[in-house]
């Protein structure tokens, strides 16, 4: 299992080179840079602060350097923020996972049992409708929605509030604090979820009627099993399998961030502050953000498999 | 038993009842059968002859000098669908956004399926080296978000101060050329199977040259998960097009675009006051991707039993 | 003689495919007695594993079992509620299927699998239900039996798998096995293996079984009574001695005829011309008629009835009715 692992971990070393290359490649060619950008800062400083952040290096010496600090965990400083790269996603990133955590979580509840419902009584009105549905939010684009929620909830209906991540110059403290937090998730996460759960759904519903289909579930259903053993112990157990493989892919959004629906809602999480950041041309954070989600995602890739080879009887390891 | 007729053995096996259909076709009347999926293809149709046709029967044209005594007006006899701060119709501006969408959904399809098709077909054929470099490549754009890749190459195209005629170009071709990876896996895993079938055999005996062998009879038989990905992939692009436009970073003022027309509608009053500006153009991309979507699962079924995930 | 277990009566069960109703199984009658053998032959296709399932009720839509009714110890299962059908599933009536590297669930271990019907029908503890499961394990034949309650089923070879199913099959003592194609996906010397322990078993716990098959070399070494099938219907019915020395349906002969024969050379294997009908297309006919070497008119005009004649043997056939020759 061991060296499987590092093996694993190993073939990835190619893949990240790659990415990163891609990336400092495309930040070098992006013309513009925060100090011509800004018009107040003077000719010297302008020179001063080049020279300073390596602006005019050649893209080489800049990938050299870039590398050089992400080995010791060095994503480079944020200029918009005055604050090193990783301590801005430190920051806001777990506001972020907080919304996606939630996500997450509801719309696998939920895709588990509509996709399970739907399969089971495949062709029915109800199997209708939840196709029709699950197409529906799968096609809305997530801004769309997003506006749509705050005009229908928060300002028509005022039930929700509008955006943020607390009420401004409300200082709650404790459970009032917490509460006043869930009350701003609820829309984004209602309409994350929606975006979400349609292809998970989806998922579990194909998966659901192919093993349906198999011998072994006639088998259990000869040996006169209740149809909700056979349905949740049989067929959910072998549909799950290649389901968990699904977990290590979400990794990388739960750390992500929705940038639209965050910078939508007013959420300060990592998404949204990397939109702020393209406006004020903040490189090192745009690319450290993008590296490290990249990085996530090869990692979510490693996860999968390996979570494949565990939960799998078949492909178990010895 | 005097009148036992012996039946000769010449009535042999009937013949089948019916003939014999090639595979396409009989994918066609399995799409037709599935009622969910025509209804797709024929709204789809519909939005098309609406963008490209409807113009035709529009009382105002898109060269109307601006009015600004005609803004900000609800929908109304006029103005079906109301005008915009300078006195537009949105109802006009509606169609002609949705030729931009519609053609950079296909245009990035295209390209997706030319570069898609063609580095799957040649990793597969070639194996070897061919296809780890570009398996590698692949492994190394499906990693990049592309999202966040987007928008900076977005913002770039603003830095340079891109003619919005051709800027539109670049878009398609930019959300076209993120995607291809996907397709290119699966093609090849496809061609990779198919190289070894007796047909294939044939053909090398025949001394056909490689590009023959692999333009004329790997990939034709690949077309049906090509069109698949390559139906699913149009609205892909729409989505990416109205995400960016929306964000002002994809398709810019003045080409309209569906995605630009919210974006002009996101200051707190138009998007709290008129909601005529920014709803029709939801409501538009929303009808497409949806029908797309359906289409291209109906296709799917038909086309590629096998693979139904 | 024993009792009727089971009785088959007048069972209809129909398929509704796009292209039509299909008849899979047709006015079906017959029935097995306690601790009989009893095969029913007959090509694919021929409405004989539809008959097992219609016994089972787990005919899967688009089939539908549409008249007729089953009786077991005199009640018609057919009317049972879904909860008392389900305490006669893998109970009372148990069944193993063709396919022993499909029919079991690859995520459970076989001890899982094995327990599942002993705490769901006999109510035992965990700690009961696996002895009595490594029992079983050792009953149908596998050493180790300890470290294969904990295996997977894709650590078992085929043969294996089929023991297993046969343990599961036979965990609540049923008064019927019901084994559809057992042997027909296993190896030669695996498929004389397997009917040696359904022999034994038999013999041991006085179970009826109901064997499906189309291979005449398993209804010569197994049955005690035979049900030939064809296109739905049955056509023929006898004690396998009484079939085997005096087949009467011409389809029955040309099976007969069509099985090699050991020892003895022919030049070419004999095959029954034709094909089975399309089911969809049936006629008020004899289904066999275009495929019958003594084909006569009424046969194309008329469907023969299952006659009882001599030694308990029935038969559909013209051939051996007066009818034949008054039209």
């Amino acid at each position: 299992m061991t060296t499987q692992v590092i093996r694993r971990l190993l073939q990835t070393i190619p893949t990240l080179i790659g990415v990163s290359i891609v990336l400092v490649l495309i930040f070098h060619l992006i013309p513009g840079n925060f100090v011509d950008s800004n018009p107040t800062i003077s000719k010297e400083r302008a020179t001063e602060l080049k020279e300073m952040y390596g602006l005019n290096d050649p893209v080489h010496i800049k990938y050299i350097k870039w590398t050089q600090g992400v080995l010791k965990g060095d994503l480079g400083y944020s200029i918009s923020h005055k604050q090193p790269v990783t301590t801005i996603i430190d920051r806001y990133v777990w506001n972020s996972v907080l919304i996606a955590g939630a996500v997450m979580v509801l719309s696998w509840i939920i895709a588990i049992i509509v996709g399970v419902f739907s399969a089971v009584r495949q062709h029915s009105f109800f199997d209708g409708v939840i196709t029709f549905l699950v197409f529906a939010v799968m096609s809305l684009p997530s801004f769309f929605l997003g506006l749509l929620a705050i005009k229908l909830f928060a300002v028509d209906m005022r039930i929700f509030p509008i955006g943020g991540m607390t009420t401004t110059g409300a200082n709650y403290e404790g459970w009032a604090h917490v509460w006043d937090v869930l009350e701003h998730m609820i829309l984004p996460v209602i309409v994350l979820t929606a975006l979400n759960v349609g292809g998970l759904t989806r998922y579990f519903r194909t998966s659901m009627l192919d093993v349906i289909k198999q011998d072994f579930i006639r088998t259990a259903r000869a040996k006169g099993l209740k149809e909700r053993t056979v349905i949740f112990k049989h067929a959910l157990r072998n549909a799950m399998i290649p389901a968990i493989t699904l977990l290590g892919f979400e990794i990388p959004s739960l750390f992500a961030g929705a940038m639209i629906t965050e910078s939508i809602f007013n959420w300060p999480g990592i998404g949204g502050v990397f939109l702020d950041a393209i406006t004020a041309r903040d490189y090192f954070l745009m690319l450290g953000y993008t590296f490290f989600i990249a990085f996530l995602t090869i990692i979510g890739n490693v996860v999968a498999d390996l979570m494949y080879r565990v939960v799998d009887p078949r492909v178990r390891m010895k | 038993m005097s009148e036992a007729v012996v039946h000769s053995n010449s009535v042999n096996a009937k013949p089948p009842t019916k003939k014999p259909a090639s595979p396409m076709r009989l994918a066609l009347r399995e799409m037709r059968k599935n009622k969910f999926a025509m209804a797709g293809l024929i709204v789809l149709v519909l939005m098309f002859l609406f963008c490209f046709i409807g113009p035709m029967f529009s009382p105002y044209s898109m060269d109307d000098a601006m009015n600004i005594r005609n803004a900000n007006k609800a929908p109304s006899a006029d103005h079906w669908m109301g005008t915009d701060k300078v006195g537009r119709d949105v109802l006009l501006r509606v169609m002609v956004a949705g030729q931009t969408s519609l053609m950079v959904g296909i245009v990035a399809m295209l390209v997706t399926v030319a570069i898609g098709s063609t580095l799957g077909a040649i990793s597969g054929y070639y194996r070897g080296w061919v296809d780890t470099i570009i398996m590698r490549l692949a492994d190394i754009i499906m990693s990049i978000p592309s999202l966040p890749v987007l928008i900076i190459l977005g913002a770039a195209l603003s830095e340079l101060k891109m003619d919005p005629a051709n800027r539109i170009y670049l878009v398609m071709f930019l959300i076209g050329f993120l995607s291809w990876p996907s397709l290119a896996r699966l093609v090849r895993g496809q061609i990779l199977m198919l190289r070894e079938q007796e047909f294939m055999q044939a053909a090398e005996v025949l001394g056909l040259r490689d590009r023959r062998k692999i333009f004329r009879h790997l990939l034709p038989n690949t077309v049906p998960i090509i069109i698949v990905v390559g139906t699913l992939a149009v609205a892909g692009g729409i989505l990416m097009e109205s995400v960016l436009s929306f964000l002002g970073l994809g398709v810019v003022p003045p080409t309209p675009s569906w995605g630009n027309m919210i974006s002009a509608a996101n200051s707190m009053i138009e998007f709290q006051k008129r909601p005529w500006l920014w709803i029709p153009p939801g409501v538009c991309i929303f009808i497409t991707v949806v029908s797309i979507n359906i289409m291209g699962d109906g296709l799917r079924d038909a086309l590629d039993p096998k693979s139904k995930r | 003689m024993a009792n009727n277990l089971i009785e088959f009566r007048n069972l209809r069960t129909n398929f509704y495919t796009s292209s039509g109703v299909v008849k899979a199984v047709n006015d079906v009658s017959f029935s097995i007695k306690e601790g009989e053998t009893l095969c029913v032959v007959g090509e694919s296709g021929c409405g004989k594993s539809v008959t097992a399932m219609s016994l089972m009720r787990l005919v899967s839509p688009p089939g539908k079992t549409e008249g007729g009714q089953i009786l077991y110890k005199g009640q018609d299962l057919l009317t049972l509620k879904e909860r008392d059908m389900r305490h006669i599933r893998g109970n009372e009536i148990a069944m193993i299927f063709q396919e022993p590297m499909t029919s079991l669930n690859p995520v459970l271990t076989i001890g899982d699998q094995i327990t599942e019907p002993l705490l769901l029908h006999k109510g035992m503890t965990r700690r009961d239900a696996k002895k009595r499961a490594i029992e079983l394990i050792e009953l149908v034949g596998i050493p180790r039996a300890a470290k294969i309650f904990d295996s997977y089923p894709h650590e078992l070879s085929g043969g294996m798998r089929q023991r297993i199913m046969i343990a599961i099959a036979l965990s609540c003592d049923p008064k019927l096995l019901i084994a559809d194609e057992p042997t027909t996906a296993l190896d030669v010397t695996i498929q004389a293996q397997i009917l040696d322990l359904m022999r034994n078993i038999k013999s041991e716990f006085n179970t009826a079984i109901m064997m499906i098959t189309h291979d005449l070399g398993v209804v010569a070494e197994m049955a005690d009574h035979v049900v030939v099938m064809y296109a739905g219907k049955v056509i023929e019915e006898a004690p396998v001695h009484e079939l085997f020395a005096n087949p009467k349906h011409p389809y029955t002969q040309g099976l007969m005829r069509a099985k090699p024969i050991l020892n003895q050379r022919q030049d070419r294997l004999y095959t029954i011309p034709g094909q089975v009908p399309n089911p969809v297309e049936l006629g008020n006919n004899c289904y066999f008629n275009d495929r019958c070497e003594h084909c006569m008119s009424v046969c194309v005009d008329k469907q023969p009835v299952l006659t009882t004649y001599e030694n308990k043997h029935k038969a559909a056939c013209w051939l051996y009715e007066k009818g034949g020759e008054v039209s």
